[in-house]
């Protein structure tokens, strides 16, 4: 009942911050790229994979005063507040709840910029798709030229710490 | 090889309600149509259990299939002279709007939801596996079929064409609208289509829409912000949506305990084992298929399977209260409460969230989808919602309804234990004639 709630919760009080809504979902989709359990479900857009479902329980939260949203520089920024990790415990305690991050994955992600993730992303999607990886390679910069440039690091980023 | 200007003898006309016609000339998008997988959808409901609510909402993913068929063959007469599409693009376009919905199954969103399934992987096998739709795409170009469903995905190299099909005002926004509106009755979703066709302009690589459309494209933001709160979350459908979710779960727990059905649920086992389901059984499946189950299984002797199909079929739909989510430990309680007055919460008591089904509101900022741009006189583009008040008071503007809901008849059963249905009466504070 609680599901995503409860790995949106866990996810913002292992990182506390997050700049911008296309950063959280780039992180939650490669999270759930490397195998973790998310109930959200993606779908290609322009910029990238891209979950309407994450985006929907990222306002409920916010609505709920579990997460904080502020404004700076045409970027939302997102962190959890002290009812949420409360809530987050009490899920844990009461509910049983629990899920095992990949923090290595998650820290290294929120040090990446917005753009660098887009470029994982998709490739990661085209790869979950049954892309083989040279052809993951072409279609991602078929549908990211402005891109193109971080190619190799994104997928030497996916090899190493998504796959 | 088939011959994209292949032309039938005659022009096929459709009588439809919200186009008057929609019009086949072409032998591919006919041949097309008459797949059995294609004819399938005309037994598949474009808006799930919403006829609990509206009556007149049995419209079938055909009709919108071809709805937004029909709009994409607008739309391509518009843009002549506007921009060069290839006859291969041309028909990409109108193959993509015909089958973008082909993968979808009974009652999508709830089966989705309880058995891990997506309509997408499906309308990808059936595009790209051994099919009907297949074979005559294939006759296209041996490359086509790949293409259709690449466009459908949204990952198709020329983003102008996926954009026809899927972005903030697209020819599948325009048709549901417009459909829904339509079939159910409620009025809130009319806008002037028409206009909208004639002020989209082809631009770079998406769609804008001339300064001078700007109200009707207000009009058409309105609608969908107006049909999402009165049709698509609308509280009584989301109780038909838990029913089903419910008889699924029920149906699934059941078989895995090992419970010898009267009559064995052969076309749902595989979604029951959640193992790989043959591609050939899925297209078997439709609402047909699920409803006679239900009819079947309202006879069963498990009392909650029976129950719950019984009250789907006769519509005794659960209760709802408003429920905020951060009530954790009373939802608890109410749990323990429920079960002591015998009654299992784990299939008559749940919550349900606009989360579940996501709210498509008009955001401007561009971090998600791209916005909708005015295209103005001196051939500069402006965001839609810094050019209308209209917009900009409903853009990124969210809501929340979140709702539990719950069998009234079985707590106002005078057997219950009068003292456990007070208690779970004062914490759903719902007030009943009889309780």
């Amino acid at each position: 009942m609680f599901e995503g709630a409860y790995s949106l919760l866990s996810l913002f009080d292992e990182i506390k911050k997050v700049h911008g809504r296309k950063k959280v979902q780039k992180m939650v989709h490669l999270l759930e790229s490397a195998g973790l359990d998310l109930p959200f479900k993606y779908e290609y857009h322009f910029y990238g994979p891209y979950s309407a479902e994450l985006q929907e329980e990222i306002n409920t939260l916010v609505q709920q005063g579990f997460l904080t949203e502020s404004k700076n520089d045409e970027a939302y920024v997102y962190s959890i507040t002290k009812k949420g990790k409360a809530f987050k415990e009490t899920l844990e305690a009461d509910g049983g709840y629990s899920l095992k991050i990949n923090t290595d994955l998650l820290n290294s992600m929120v040090k990446e910029s917005s753009q660098f993730l887009e470029m994982v992303s998709t490739y990661a999607f085209l790869i979950d798709l049954g892309y083989d990886t040279h052809k993951a390679k072409s279609k991602a910069i078929e549908l990211k030229p402005h891109l193109e440039k971080l190619i190799d690091e994104a997928i030497a980023f996916y090899d190493q710490k998504v796959n | 090889m088939y011959l994209t200007d292949d032309q039938l003898d005659e022009e096929k006309v459709f009588k439809d309600p919200v186009h008057r016609y929609i019009h086949v000339r072409s032998r591919l998008i006919w041949d097309l149509i008459n797949t059995r997988e294609f004819q399938r959808l005309r037994r598949i409901r474009q808006l799930g259990t919403s006829f609990l609510t509206f009556h007149g909402a049995e419209h079938s993913r055909f009709n919108h299939s071809l709805g937004v068929y029909e709009i994409m063959r607008r739309i391509l007469e518009k843009f002549e002279g506007r921009i060069e599409f290839s006859e291969e693009e041309k028909w990409l376009c109108l193959c993509a709007a015909l089958l973008h919905d082909v993968g979808h199954g009974p009652f999508s969103h709830s089966f989705e939801k309880v058995f891990h399934t997506h309509h997408e992987d499906w309308t990808r096998r059936i595009i790209l596996g051994d099919t009907g739709i297949n074979q005559i795409l294939s006759r296209v170009s041996p490359s086509f079929p790949d293409k259709v469903e690449k466009v459908i995905e949204k990952t198709y190299e020329n983003k102008l064409i996926v954009s026809l099909i899927s972005s903030q005002i697209d020819a599948d926004r325009m048709d549901y609208l417009l459909r829904d509106t339509y079939y159910t009755g409620a009025h809130y979703g009319d806008f002037d289509m028409e206009r909208i066709l004639r002020v989209m302009r082809p631009y770079k690589d998406h769609v804008v829409i001339k300064y001078t459309g700007m109200h009707a494209v207000e009009d058409y933001i309105m609608s969908r912000y107006q049909m999402y709160w009165q049709v698509y979350f609308h509280p009584v459908t989301r109780s038909g949506d838990v029913l089903l979710r419910k008889i699924f779960q029920r149906a699934r727990d059941l078989y895995r305990q090992g419970y010898q059905y009267q009559r064995e649920p052969v076309h749902l086992i595989p979604f029951f084992e959640e193992t790989e389901v043959p591609l050939q059984d899925y297209l078997n499946l439709d609402e047909s298929v699920v409803i006679f189950y239900f009819h079947e299984w309202s006879q069963e002797q498990d009392p909650i399977l029976s129950d719950l199909c019984d009250r789907f079929i006769n519509r005794r739909l659960f209760k709802y209260v408003e429920w905020d989510r951060s009530r954790r430990e009373e939802l608890d309680q109410l749990k323990r409460l429920f079960r002591e007055a015998g009654i299992d919460p784990d299939y008559y008591l749940e919550m349900d969230s606009p989360s579940d089904l996501p709210y498509d509101v008009y955001r401007p900022g561009q971090e998600e989808r791209t916005p909708i741009f005015l295209l103005m006189a001196d051939g500069s583009l402006e965001e839609l919602s810094q050019a209308s008040e209209i917009v900009d008071a409903i853009s990124g503007k969210e809501r929340y309804d979140h709702k539990l809901y719950f069998p009234l008849d079985f707590l106002e059963d005078p057997s219950r234990n009068p003292g456990t249905v007070q208690e779970i009466q004062k914490l759903l504070k719902y007030r009943s004639r009889n309780l």
